[in-house]
């Protein structure tokens, strides 16, 4: 599914990926951890396409495709997904607009037919049941005035509908209550799917209480530095993260 | 301060003596018509000299010789009217006069009193001078009184107190293409009796590309109470001169909407001036200036807040592309004694092009301490992270500047609540700024 | 509170006197009132200055004889005789030139320990070096030795004339040329003195340097001039000061300053401006009409403004960054006072023409009494200026319910890789801000210092620690019993 071998990407002067490998097999949940400022969020946002990164070497390889090649929408339309951690407010633009014109350009590139406004209204409701959303949502702004817990809730309804093979789900736990949080992992795992990898990159353990990870992945000073099962995160939760940069070094 | 006129170009003022007298000798308000002819006279156009005509210099306009527009038959396709349909009672001017078969027909309302001021000049001329006066007592600018020395044509409307007028009024001014160097000088005249409601929509429009020359005045007064939706749709040719005057006096807890669209025209410029003169009363103006092509758009608001308690909330966009330049200058002004009053003003502009300009000049001058003033101010482009955002549901680059671009425009005039204005206006900007490749 | 009106108590202190106040009795060497030509040569004489400066004077004053008084929109100005003023006055003294502290006239020195600054004690402690411009002759430079052991030139400006004409005559006028306005002009016809700087390449100055204006003799102008020159990669941070005694009349003064920095260089100028603001009624007080202007000329540069202005009658004054280096940065920090009838338009011009270019604008406006504030402002972006930013925060604090507060933002923009932002608000000082202070304990007059140093608090952090205080202090006197 996703294969990226020996990444470095910069920022400006900072280097901030140094030599990142990491193999995801379809239908498998990744969790990324990681101290503050160890390149998770910059791993996220490298794979989702955003500008401002430089990436010096390596290569990440999407379902045999050179994923770095892609512009955000092809990535997009490939059916790469980023639940981001700070979605931006786009004051003007309604939701349920974005959300349909995104679905029926996915749709396009595969080759289906267009959603009309009432199947696709059909479906998006069926997903903000899911998600616990009400119906005045459909007619905001695209997360203009939504609380922290909104916009993160959003960010997984758009994630069930446009049905993404590889899901990079970018703090999605921070800034959530239990109930909110609760109702996030239960969408989440809803889509688990054989052919639909997760990763999901988070600072705390408490999000893989909901979402149970195949693999737990260590990443500091700009690398992996140790991988194993959900053990790993209970470890990092009690020991926290000092001896594993100790054993790197 | 030393005449404008000596400075300026003779033939350009002469011309309009001569046009003067050529057809207004004769004129039953003559005398009215010439004061107001040498009062423009003595003051000439405008020039960049003068502070508030800075960005925009007229010199174009002067150097043109524009005479009277004539009355013209106009053929069209009802199904395809150029004006938008069904948005009310509706009186055509064409090439600045009255076409009564493009009209609606003349119906009986009760509480209204509608005058088409051709008709007075000519059956009432003593009773005409009135629309003459205005509702506030505040010198005029030299192109209104050019306007006042040659208007033949446009509207009064009186609603008694009490009268809600649920059908809006609908003024269309078109010029049509054998109006080259047409000028017009239309008067919208509104007077609102206690606790009236109406809804206005001014449309500008052309059908043939020619230089005409709009001068068009709107003097409304609103008594206690009363409720004035004002729409103002300037779609001119690209070739055309375009400049309006609007004067709105409100009083005690009468309530202003403005709703403001600047597309068309070559030369495209509005002053707008909303007097608050009693307590509580209210404007609300929203706007967009949009030049493209090598148009130059200028909008000048003036928010007075005489009274105390008296509120107001402004927003203008600019969208400016191509080598098209735009200019917002928005003064809120508190007078000394006007305490508690609550001004918010916003504008906001956009560049799409590399040479395209937008001047923006917020101001505030306050006389008062007990106030709640504000405004914000912004220049640029698209948001980057907006557009990163739509690509990365998929949308292409292309279609998420559209999206971004619409949005921005249309957020202006969300408050459109006439539906066949909105379906207008949600037509002119796809037109304007392109639609979706994937249907939305 | 509801009512705007003046606290009785604090009535009492608005009446405090101006401090400053006083005329120092020196015998003068003032030349008669009036200007032509032969003033112009009379002065160029008297200061034994080369002849392309006699030049140049004579090129701005016929200029200047050409051109018209400004008339701003919100300036109620009593008309000025122009031929009334004495355009020379310098104080009598032993030696043409004073060349240690020992040879300046004690009275002097007087004067400058009335006004707080001890040339001695102060300049030593606080490290400063001061070149203090007594009307029109700069009397006195301290740290001289210090200065030049790091190769900084610091001295008045009739001395760089003598000594450094070369740099003179490459830079005077190079920013500000004489046919940029009316004041200019006139400054540039007759200016008599005021300081000159050039850090070398590489230098970062090893101290703040200072100057003190003071105008003294009656119907004299003040018309310094200070040409700042920062070389590649230097750095300096320049004081000024100025005070004046009370008259009845208005006295001018229309200075002109200069900034330049080249590639890497930084200029920091402050100015905490507190000449005779004139009295209740507004008789008398100082024109400021003073033309302020850098030029970030090279790369990286940077030029900051940082103003307090409490006093004149009237101040006319816009510190502009003029940013032709890619990269470069202007910035302006600004609080102005109008109490009485005092009327402060002041504000910057921030023109973009090198690619990334940034400027911050933060302006705060006092006004209280019949005071008249605005802010007048230009951010211009020129079609090469990509990427260009500026920021713009623009606040008025209005006391008392005779008094303005106006705004006038000019914002131009040229170029679509641009971000220009403007945000500008008018307050009151809240009851419920005033009443939460009092309640923990606090008098009225120590809340309303608090919240107005509050609200000054953005640019206060730009000054120079020792002249962080005493603006707060400023502030305090000129705002006493203001609350509305």
């Amino acid at each position: 599914m996703l294969r990226i071998d020996n990444l470095h990407v910069r920022a400006g002067e900072r280097q901030i990926l140094n030599g990142l490998s990491l193999e995801v097999g379809a239908g498998e949940v990744h969790a990324i951890m990681g101290p503050n400022g160890s390149g998770k969020s910059t791993l996220a946002q490298v794979l989702a396409g955003r500008e401002g990164y430089e990436v010096t070497a390596g290569t990440v390889t999407y379902r045999g495709r050179d994923l770095l090649a892609l512009s955000p929408e092809e990535r997009a339309r490939e059916g790469v997904f980023l639940a981001f951690q700070y979605p931006v407010e786009i004051p003007g633009v309604n939701n349920v607009y974005l959300l349909k014109a995104g679905l029926n350009a996915i749709r396009k590139h595969r080759g289906e037919p267009e959603l009309d406004a009432f199947e696709f209204l059909t479906l998006v409701r069926e997903k903000m049941k899911l998600m616990q959303m009400d119906e005045s949502f459909l007619n905001r702004g695209v997360n203009e005035g939504f609380s922290g817990g909104e916009k993160k809730r959003n960010e997984i309804l758009q994630m069930a509908v446009l049905e993404p093979t590889l899901a990079l789900l970018d703090e999605t736990d921070s800034g959530l209550d239990i109930d909110a949080l609760r109702i996030v992992a239960n969408g989440v795992n809803s889509l688990r799917r054989p052919d639909r990898s997760i990763v999901m990159v988070t600072h705390y353990q408490r999000l893989l209480d909901y979402i149970e990870p195949d693999y737990v992945h260590v990443l500091s000073g700009g690398r992996i530095v140790k991988s194993g099962d959900k053990s790993l995160a209970l470890e990092l939760e009690k020991r926290g993260y000092d001896w594993i940069k100790q054993e790197a070094a | 301060m030393s005449s404008a006129s000596a400075t300026q170009s003779r033939p350009a003022l002469e011309h309009y003596r001569t046009v003067f007298e050529r057809r207004f000798a004769a004129d039953p308000l003559v005398s009215e018509r010439r004061a107001a002819l040498t009062a423009f006279l003595e003051q000439g156009f405008p020039t960049p000299r003068d502070e508030r005509w800075k960005y925009t210099n007229l010199r174009r306009l002067e150097t043109r010789a524009f005479v009277p527009g004539e009355a013209a038959p106009i053929a069209f396709d009802p199904q395809h009217a150029p004006w938008i349909a069904q948005a009310g009672l509706r009186f055509v001017f064409v090439n600045g006069h009255f076409a009564p078969a493009l009209s609606s027909a003349q119906a009986q309302l009760p509480g209204v009193t509608l005058v088409r001021l051709a008709d007075r000049i000519k059956h009432e001329p003593a009773a005409a001078c009135d629309y003459l006066s205005r509702a506030s007592q505040q010198p005029l600018s030299s192109l209104e009184q050019l306007n006042a020395a040659f208007f033949e044509d446009g509207l009064f409307v009186q609603l008694a107190p009490g009268t809600q007028l649920d059908q809006p009024i609908h003024v269309v001014h078109l010029w049509t293409d054998q109006a080259q160097l047409g000028m017009s000088h239309p008067r919208l005249i509104v007077r609102a009796g206690a606790d009236s409601r109406v809804t206005l929509i001014e449309q500008f429009i052309s059908t043939g590309a020619v230089e005409s020359f709009t001068n068009a005045v709107a003097d409304l007064a609103l008594e206690r109470g009363a409720v004035i939706d004002h729409y103002r749709l300037q779609e001119e040719s690209t070739k055309a001169f375009h400049i309006g005057h609007a004067r709105v006096a409100a009083s005690e807890q009468a309530r202003y909407a403005l709703h403001d669209l600047a597309l068309g025209a070559s030369l495209g410029r509005l002053d707008l001036t909303v007097y608050l003169k009693e307590p509580r009363a209210h404007a609300e103006l929203r706007g967009l200036i949009a030049p493209t092509g090598s148009q130059h758009l200028d909008t000048h608001t003036r928010i007075e807040h005489i009274a105390p308690h008296t509120t107001s909330s402004e927003e203008y966009r600019g969208i400016a592309d191509g080598r098209g330049r735009g200019v917002f200058n928005g003064k809120v002004l508190v007078h000394p004694g006007a305490q508690k009053t609550d001004a918010y003003q916003a504008t906001r502009n956009l560049l799409l092009s590399r040479t395209a300009e937008f001047d923006a000049k917020p101001e505030l001058e306050i006389y008062a301490n007990d106030v709640k003033c504000s405004h914000g101010a912004t220049t640029g482009q698209l948001d980057a992270t907006a557009l990163f955002y739509l690509r990365s549901r998929g949308i292409s680059e292309t279609d998420a500047r559209v999206l971004l671009i619409r949005a921005f425009a249309q957020s202006v005039l969300a408050s459109v609540g006439n539906a066949a204005v909105r379906e207008h206006l949600d037509g002119l900007l796809a037109h304007r700024f392109g639609s979706l490749e994937v249907s939305p | 509170m509801s009512t705007p009106q003046t606290d009785p108590t604090l009535e009492a202190l608005v009446a405090r006197k101006y401090r400053h106040g006083f005329v120092t009795d020196i015998e003068s060497d003032t030349v008669p009132p009036g200007l032509d030509e032969d003033v112009i040569r009379l002065i160029s004489r008297k200061k034994r200055e080369p002849s392309f400066m006699l030049e140049w004077r004579l090129k701005a004053f016929r200029h200047w004889v050409t051109m018209q008084e400004p008339k701003w929109a919100h300036l109620r100005i009593a008309p000025i005789d122009y031929q009334a003023i004495s355009y020379y006055s310098a104080p009598k003294s032993k030696a043409d030139a004073p060349k240690s502290l020992d040879e300046v006239d004690p009275k002097l020195l007087e004067t400058y320990d009335k006004l707080g600054i001890p040339l001695h004690e102060r300049a030593r402690l606080a490290g400063v070096a001061v070149d203090a411009v007594f009307d029109s002759v700069s009397v006195a430079t301290t740290f001289k030795e210090r200065l030049a052991q790091a190769g900084v030139i610091f001295c008045s400006f009739s001395e760089a004339v003598q000594n450094h004409p070369a740099l003179v005559e490459q830079y005077l006028g190079s920013v500000v040329p004489y046919t940029d306005n009316f004041f200019a002009a006139l400054n540039s016809a007759v200016f008599s003195d005021g300081s000159f700087v050039y850090v070398p390449k590489g230098v970062r100055c090893p101290m703040e340097l200072s100057t003190y204006f003071r105008i003294n003799a009656a119907n004299t102008g003040q018309f310094e001039r200070t040409l700042i020159i920062a070389d590649e990669g230097a750095y300096v941070s320049y004081l000024e000061g100025c005070t004046a005694p009370m008259r009845d009349e208005n006295q001018l003064h229309a200075a002109v300053v200069e900034l330049i920095a080249l590639d890497n260089a930084q200029i920091k100028y402050s100015t905490v401006q507190n000449w005779y603001p004139g009295d209740e009624q507004g008789r008398g007080g100082i024109y400021n009409f003073v033309t302020k202007r850098g030029e970030c000329r090279g790369v990286n540069s940077r030029i900051s403004w940082t103003q307090v202005e409490t006093g004149s009658a009237i101040t006319w004054k816009y510190p502009s960054c003029i940013l032709t280096g890619d990269n470069s940065v202007g910035e302006f920090y600004s609080v102005a006072v109008a109490n009485h009838y005092q009327q402060a338009d002041t504000g910057t011009k921030m023109i973009h023409i090198g690619r990334n270019t940034r400027s911050t604008i933060v302006s705060k406006g006092i006004s209280a009494g019949h005071g008249q504030n605005s802010y007048r402002g230009l951010v211009k972006i020129l079609p090469s200026a990509e990427n260009a930013r500026n920021f713009t925060q623009c606040d008025s604090l209005l006391m008392g319910d005779q008094c303005g507060a106006h705004t006038f933002p000019y914002m131009e923009v040229r170029n679509p890789t641009a971000s220009v932002e403007h945000e500008a608000t008018t307050s009151k000082i809240g009851d419920d801000q005033l009443f939460y202070c009092m309640s923990r304990g606090v008098s009225e007059e120590d809340a309303v210092n608090m919240i107005v140093n509050g609200f000054c608090k953005a640019v206060f952090k730009e000054l120079p620690m020792e002249f962080a205080v005493e603006a707060q202090n400023l502030l305090a006197v000129s705002l006493e019993g203001s609350v509305g």
